[in-house]
């Protein structure tokens, strides 16, 4: 397995496709908290879970001053389509084409098999990487508590209040 | 950040607790009542506190997932209003056998068929009473570390493994032979 980005380096930049095609980049979130949430792929029963577990608690990880990003391989279309399905408001990227690239610069691409690691960044306002949670087993999703541990940690169990404003 | 997910949240008097409170095995159950694999896991877990009522016992919060499951809450309420009349765990059943046509008009009829007071239940559900009880739970699950529907703990342990109940017996057996009265040198 690559090697996982150490916290206190700056998040590396990238621009990918969203579900409607329009490029987003990572500094367009600068002065936001950024949950990066790799996933191994689409229309997957633990992806799923996963990702309906965060729409769930979407407002509150706003509280932190945060917005997630989701990324996997699977192609924009691909995202679209499943972003309905499960009812998901937040932005699904396609590290489609050159294919695997941005996983690849975070260091959780699979090289036997083509898909990202289960995986998490969590990356400060100021574009810098705070702290990472990879699955030892694809199979099993994060706590939703490794989320909000991890929030809290940068933004204080006060910035809750403060950032309501 | 390690693997590995503790329950943090303490099982209190105000759960819904199915089985013996000496019971020295706790099954932790976080689900939502339109979750098809909370629901297949549902005769299971209580099949496990039926069959060895001293030793497991089964406590149930709500995880509601609303964006997929639009009569979850609602279900989840109704178990509360009927827990507030001592029908919660029947209640429970009920919901889950009904899973596939969830409304509040199913929801009326198992509080019909389990002779609540109506007038009540009606008046609560409206209120939305039991909210507060079912928001609770969600917040529990969340410092938990839910990851999914159903989520279980035993004893504190987050079970990620397979949820059938030879797998469940054999998890359990591990858990009572490395319990406190039996350990060696185990912190």
């Amino acid at each position: 397995m690559a090697t996982i980005i150490n916290p206190g380096a700056q998040a590396p930049e990238f621009t990918l496709l969203n579900g409607n095609a329009k490029p987003v980049k990572l500094s367009d979130y600068r002065g936001k908290n950024v949950v990066l949430t790799f996933y191994p792929a689409d229309w997957s029963p633990v992806c799923t879970s996963e990702l309906a577990l965060i729409q769930e608690t979407l407002g509150e990880i706003r509280d932190f001053n945060a917005e997630v990003l989701g990324v996997s391989v699977d192609n924009h279309w691909s995202h679209r389509a499943w972003a309905e399905h499960l009812h998901v408001t937040f932005p699904l990227l396609a590290d489609f084409w050159p294919h695997g690239e941005v996983s690849r610069l975070y260091g959780v691409f699979r090289e036997t098999d083509g898909i990202s690691d289960r995986a998490l960044y969590f990356i400060d306002a100021a574009g810098v990487i705070r702290d990472s949670w990879v699955a030892e087993n694809p199979g099993v999703a994060p706590g939703l508590n490794v989320i909000f541990e991890a929030l809290e940690r940068i933004q204080g169990a006060r910035g809750k209040e403060t950032s309501r404003a | 950040m390690p693997n590995e997910t503790i329950q943090k949240t303490p099982i209190t008097d105000d759960d819904w607790i199915l089985g013996s409170p000496a019971a020295p095995v706790t099954l932790l159950e976080y689900g939502d009542y339109e979750c098809p694999h909370c629901a297949m896991a549902r005769p299971v877990l209580e099949g496990l506190v039926a069959k060895m009522p001293d030793t497991v016992r089964l406590v149930f919060r709500h995880f509601p997932i609303t964006t997929t499951h639009p009569h979850a809450l609602m279900a989840a309420e109704a178990a509360e209003a009927a827990g507030a009349q001592g029908r919660f765990w029947k209640m429970h059943d009920m919901i889950f056998a009904r899973q596939p046509q969830l409304s509040y008009e199913t929801l009326r009829a198992c509080a019909v068929a389990l002779r609540l007071d109506l007038a009540r239940f009606d008046l609560e559900m409206e209120a939305h009473t039991y909210l507060p009880e079912v928001r609770h739970d969600f917040r529990r699950g969340v410092q938990d570390g839910v990851n999914g529907t159903p989520t279980i703990f035993i004893n504190r342990r987050r079970y990620d493994g397979p949820r059938d109940r030879e797998s469940m017996l054999a998890v359990i057996a591990a858990v009572l032979s490395a319990a406190p009265g039996r350990a060696r040198g185990v912190a």
